[in-house]
């Protein structure tokens, strides 16, 4: 083994090296070696600097171990090697971590405490040691514990005062704090915080019942002094909802009365009609002037409510019950009438321009109401068992009157001015009452989807299908839409009803010469002539025919032959079709033009000759007689014999003459023979 | 235009006391005093009175009357003890 040198300079030299490795710990003890054989400035110097580097290096080492037991919740040893660090170093940020940690190990003594005394069922002590936590700590678990603890004491009041401000959704809070707000008397409040708990457990579910018992109760001790009756409907509304217990069903329809009075006051109309939208199944004339009214208030404030004005304004104007409010002269009722009318349709007529349609939609709603409520006036005028029967066919809807209504149509069936008024009238009031204004707002799509499925024997809702049907396949028509074909199914009923529709549609059927519209037209008319045959149907049915077939020839779509076979079919629909005599004339015309242009092409003189006879179309003659000139002109014209020349012309005079005897191209035959015949 | 509103009046006010809305009406002018005016002149007419009266009021009393109001059933009603089955612990 070396022996290590013990020489000043080589215990200095190793030092030194030592110190430049910063290995402080054992430069330090060589340098205190040397310094104990010669005493040297440098030295000292070094050495305090090996024992600084060494206290950063242990304080190093002590906060890294503090941080191992932290990690491992060790907060105690933790806060000793802190303690430690800090009195090497005196470093703020670790005086600073051994504040918190003190902070923390008191927090935690208090909340060993707390949950100590609630251990031991002192709940009013725990209560206040979980507030003093939650001064340190802030988290809202101490001030929950706290409001628990308060509710365990029966410090009901304060529980709820704490549990109020607070954001929680745990079933431990919220259970104790609806039942700290039950026992001071808030039960409405109790039972929409226990609603927030899914739980269903028997013991719980009984209790909430018996808070609802109390608070049936509590409502109508309330009600009967006259107490807030806006609280008391949303009280008895919520109690009403949730359980279904229909013994305070009128009281908390008394409630709502009251408040929609001072809801009007204050013209909160967007609130009254939430309130009232629920409609009844009976409806007293007080709630349809409610109604009305609400819905006037809306319509003219902001525009809503158009389609629904129309269907109680005009029901409660004509009410008996409340028109007879104002006035006792008759005379003077139906002018206030007419001007509550008036004022109506001015509201709906008031955003008519805008771009939105609904307006547009109301005032198409509101005069058909406006027709047809007449006509019931009219039917119950004197009956006044029949009054309540006075109203829009949407409102007979919504409140089940429409059967009554019908009856009465039906019974008066003469009051009305032919079968279709009568069939227009009861159908509004009928199943298909819905189809029926779509189709006069022009949504045809939507009247055909809302046709009511069943039908039956029902001569109204029947007759209202069949007009939706029919429009329905008027706008598929003019559209191009093949699939609603079915549209013409049953069409001829209503044909039989009124002879309207069926000049409508050949009107339609005429105005057409669009190829593809032509098709259509032929096809539906086709269906409904081996339905119903009828002379106008057939009649238009030739025209369309006719047309379509000239236009198909036209394109090139269909050769003479075609063309002929459908012309002579449509003239056989209507012998008067102009336009099929026409067309078909001239198509024979071609025809024969054809065959005489084969006959002369081929040199078939006789075949030419007897087409030219045949014909009686001067057009045909002019064209042989065409044929014969430029042939003549240009054989005369060529270097032929003179013989060959003669024997052709003399051939052509006979065909010539055979066709016309006195057609002036004989004259100049004969001429050119004679001419060939002098030389 | 709700000329009871604007007049400041119930539909019980008569001619003198209409009258004298109007005077104030114009004294305070919250509102014009073409709309005053208009207010004025329809309360004055019986026929756009009584429209008016139809429309600006409303009467919730009939349908009020018409309710049976009765006491809710009477039930047993215990005391509330307070579960434990919700305590974190429990």
């Amino acid at each position: 083994m070396k022996k290590k040198n013990k020489s000043f300079e080589s215990i200095l030299a190793r030092a030194e090296k030592l110190f430049d490795k910063e290995n402080y710990l054992l430069a330090k003890k060589e340098f205190e070696k040397a310094e104990k054989l010669e005493k040297q400035n440098n030295i000292t110097e070094k050495l305090k600097i090996c024992k600084q580097e060494i206290e950063k290096l242990k304080v190093k080492d002590l906060i890294k171990k503090a941080r191992k037991h932290t990690k491992k919740k060790k907060l105690r040893n933790a806060l000793e090697c802190f303690e430690e660090a800090y009195k090497i170093s005196k470093e703020d940020s670790i005086r600073e971590r051994i504040e918190a940690l003190n902070r923390i190990l008191r927090d935690s003594d208090i909340e060993k405490a707390a949950r100590n005394a609630e251990t031991a069922g002192q709940y009013l002590k725990a209560a206040e040691l979980y507030e003093k936590a939650f001064a340190s700590s802030k988290q809202d678990a101490h001030l929950l514990k706290r409001a628990l603890c308060l509710v365990k004491a029966e410090k009901y009041k304060d529980a709820v005062s704490v549990f109020k401000d607070m954001n929680f959704s745990d079933t431990c809070s919220l259970y104790n704090y609806g039942f700290a707000l039950a026992k001071v008397g808030q039960h409405y409040k109790c039972l929409k915080t226990w609603d927030d708990i899914t739980a269903k457990d028997n013991d719980f579910l009984e209790q909430k019942e018996i808070v609802r018992s109390i608070l049936a109760k509590d409502i109508y001790n309330r009600f009967t002094s006259a107490e807030d009756f806006v609280r008391l409907y949303k009280e008895g509304k919520y109690l009403l909802d949730s359980t279904g217990r229909q013994d305070l069903a009128e009281l908390v329809e008394y409630c709502k009365y009251a408040w929609i009075k001072e809801l009007w006051t204050d013209e909160q109309y967007e609130t009254i009609w939430e309130l009232v939208f629920d409609f009844p199944a009976t409806v007293e004339p007080a709630l349809i002037a409610l109604y009305a009214k609400t819905c006037f208030k809306l319509a003219q404030s902001s525009g809503t409510r158009l389609t629904d004005l129309a269907m109680f304004w005009l029901t409660a104007v004509y009410n008996s019950e409340l028109s007879g409010k104002f006035s006792s002269e008759a005379k003077e009722r139906e002018i206030i009438r007419q001007k509550l009318i008036r004022m109506a349709e001015a509201v709906i007529k008031q955003d008519i321009n805008s771009k939105d349609k609904t307006a547009q939609l109301a005032l198409t709603y509101w005069d058909i109401d406006k027709k047809l409520i007449k006509y019931i006036v009219a039917l119950t005028k004197d009956r006044k068992e029949m009054f309540h029967l006075v109203c829009t066919p949407r409102f007979a809807n919504l409140f089940g009157k429409s059967a009554q209504i019908l009856r009465l149509i039906k019974k008066n069936k003469n009051f009305f001015e032919n079968t279709e008024h009568y069939l227009m009238t009861g159908c509004y009031y009928s199943s298909a009452w819905q189809s029926m204004y779509h189709l006069e707002t022009g949504q045809y799509k939507k009247a055909f989807d809302s046709l009511p499925e069943v039908i039956d024997e029902d001569e109204f809702a029947t007759y209202g299908m069949l007009k939706v049907k029919f429009f329905c396949g008027l706008y598929c028509l003019e559209i191009g839409d093949r699939q609603l074909k079915q549209c013409f199914d049953a069409l001829p009923a209503l044909f039989d009803i009124s002879s309207d529709y069926e000049k409508k549609l050949i009107e339609k059927a005429i105005e057409s010469y669009e190829l593809d519209e032509l098709n259509r037209y032929e096809e539906i008319l086709n269906i409904i002539h081996i339905k119903r045959p009828s002379k106008e149907i057939k009649n238009a049915l030739s025209l369309v025919m006719s047309r379509r077939a000239i236009q198909m020839y036209n394109k090139n779509q269909v050769n003479d032959k075609t063309l002929n076979m459908i012309l002579q079919k449509a003239l056989a629909l209507n012998p008067k079709n102009e336009h099929a005599r026409v067309s078909l004339d001239d198509s024979k015309i071609e025809l024969k033009i054809i065959a005489l242009d084969k006959a002369i092409s081929k040199y078939k003189m006789n075949k030419a000759c007897k087409i030219a006879v045949e014909s009686k179309s001067e057009k045909v003659r002019s064209c042989f007689f065409e044929f014969m000139d430029y042939n003549i002109k240009a054989l005369y014209e060529m270097n032929a014999e003179y013989e060959e020349k003669l024997f052709f012309l003399k051939d052509s005079y006979k065909w010539c003459a055979i066709v016309d005897k006195s057609h002036p191209m004989l004259y100049e035959l004969n001429e050119m023979i004679r001419h060939l015949e002098v030389k | 235009m709700n000329p009871y509103k604007i007049l400041n009046i119930d539909y019980r006010a008569d001619k003198r006391g209409i009258i004298e809305a109007v005077a104030l009406a114009m004294r305070e002018r919250k509102f014009s005093v073409q709309e005053v005016a208009i207010a004025q002149k329809e309360l004055l007419n019986p026929i756009d009175r009584a429209a008016h009266d139809f429309l600006q009021f409303v009467d919730v009393k009939p349908l009020q009357e018409q309710l049976i109001l009765s006491k809710p059933q009477e039930q047993t009603v215990f005391d509330l003890n307070r579960l434990s089955i919700f305590d974190e612990n429990s």
